[in-house]
């Protein structure tokens, strides 16, 4: 990405345990909403009680019918496309786009996930592990719910599609994959950001590797027992700046810079001093051309023992730890998200900048004191000295992904 | 020990929600998985979850867990 790599955030829409809709989610976190309970049924049947975030039962709202070419949800819409496409119209809405605009224009769209169109249907799969003949609707539905497809084809849109799966960095790919279509024209508007809907299997693989907690989760904390899992979606729309000239229309911020870099360390475990999470900070960085250092840094912040561990060390190789610069976790307001984990951030990152100030970590009471880049704890509130931010995620597989914001 | 195991049972069926078994139907030595009473990797790890939580012992991590359940 070179110097005139740009990407304006036109519009944005989210929905997660916290709320649905920006404003909602950010006042959830300025009063420290934590709204978690133990998975309910209507999502499906655990013996594990660790609390988690939910999003409404119907997630894609009937008003929002218009958005759709066939004016209603086709059946088989599984719910993480359907998360999906409620935070996309919301961002569209947002973004001052309608959908005879949108039908026009090349759409790019690009969104992570993890659960994404994966079988959800264990039925199925213990009747064909027990050599019957299930029904094939549950492949059927698969084939269906590609969720970046499956938004081309539910609003009527054409333009490249991806979907990323990068375990929890994967939505921070997304969004700076689509800033570069927009900065190297591949597209004319661009949709990204990600959307997990809670499954078991993600459920019971975090549990296997005790990284669930019993309790609200609380990043950053010395007492931290590890994360709540949450659902949820988040989507901007991103496009050009004389894109949104000629259409005389104000908008958020930007996308400023990207980078990932990879650890190589382990397969769920972070690098403990974070050497991967450094190099996507200083691509990210890069890219950016950064001429004023960031005021704010949304970490991955899960409240896990060594996320949080690795991320703050990190942070101390990069930056002055007496610079006014915050770091803080939003997980505590809407667990985590998985694939729609770095939307949710970046789009709250955007929040706190365009406001100027941010509230400090939900959860967070005692920062830990082994900590080398502390956080800002629960309670606090500060201004912020500038207008640029970072959002960050780390990932299972090593991969570390961080997007530079600003605010307008 | 005879509580402990109807006890277990009884813990097994309702919260890996087995529908149409009996706590009589599981013979002590039955194995836990597969050819025994079906359990696949997911109900391991609730197995190993609940556990914790109704006896209250500590299993460190998920490979003791296996060795316990083998």
């Amino acid at each position: 990405m070179g110097d005139n790599f740009t990407a304006v955030i036109s519009g944005r829409g989210i929905l997660c345990g916290a709320g649905v809709g920006v404003e909602a989610v950010w006042q959830g976190l300025c009063r420290g909403r934590v709204d978690c309970a133990p998975v309910p049924e209507r999502l499906f049947a655990t013996g594990l009680k660790f609390p988690v975030f939910t999003c409404p039962r119907e997630p894609f709202p009937a008003a929002a019918d218009s958005w759709l070419v066939d004016g209603e949800l086709r059946p088989g819409t599984g719910r993480t496309l359907a998360l999906a496409l409620a935070a996309t119209v919301q961002a569209l809405d947002d973004a001052g786009i309608e959908a005879g605009e949108l039908r026009r224009a090349r759409l790019g769209i690009a969104i992570g996930t993890t659960v994404g169109c994966t079988f959800h249907d264990e039925d199925y799969f213990v009747a064909w592990r027990d050599g019957r003949e299930p029904d094939l609707d549950p492949v059927r539905n698969f084939l269906g719910n590609n969720v970046a497809q499956g938004l081309h084809r539910l609003l009527g849109t054409h333009g490249p599609a991806m979907v990323i799966t990068n375990a929890c960095a994967s939505s921070t790919d997304a969004i700076g994959l689509a800033a570069n279509w927009i900065a190297t024209g591949v597209c004319d508007l661009a949709v990204a950001g990600g959307s997990d809907e809670l499954s078991r299997v993600a459920l019971n693989g975090f549990a296997s590797l005790m990284l669930t907690s019993d309790a609200p989760c609380r990043p950053f904390d010395v007492d931290r027992q590890g994360l709540n899992l949450g659902e949820g979606a988040a989507v901007m729309v991103l496009e050009s700046a004389e894109r949104l000239k000629r259409r005389a229309k104000a908008a958020p911020g930007m996308v400023r810079g990207y980078g990932t870099a990879a650890d190589a360390w382990h397969p769920t475990a972070p690098h403990p001093e974070g050497r991967g999470l450094v190099n996507a900070i200083k691509g990210a960085i890069s890219a950016a051309g950064l001429d004023c250092v960031p005021a704010l840094i949304n970490g991955h912040g899960t409240g896990t023992r060594a996320n949080d561990q690795a991320e703050t060390h990190a942070l101390a190789q990069l930056f002055d730890p007496a610079a006014a610069i915050y770091l803080v976790s939003t997980k505590g307001i809407s667990g985590h998200t998985l694939g729609a984990a770095g939307g949710v951030e970046a789009i709250l990152t955007l929040e706190a900048l365009r406001r100027g100030e941010t509230p400090g970590t939900v959860g967070c009471h005692t920062p830990d004191p082994d900590f080398l880049f502390s956080p800002l704890p629960e309670g606090e509130k500060v201004g912020l000295a500038s207008r640029i931010g970072i959002s960050q995620s780390l990932a299972f597989g090593g991969t570390n992904s961080a997007l530079v914001l600003e605010a307008f | 020990m005879e509580k402990l195991k109807a006890e277990l049972k009884e813990m097994i069926i309702r919260d890996l929600k087995l529908q149409g078994v009996e706590p009589a139907d599981i013979n002590d030595d039955d194995p836990l998985f597969e050819e025994g009473l079906g359990l696949d990797s997911l109900d391991a790890v609730e197995l190993v979850v609940l556990i914790q939580k109704h006896f209250d012992v500590q299993i460190e991590d998920m490979d003791e867990g296996r060795e316990a359940f083998a």
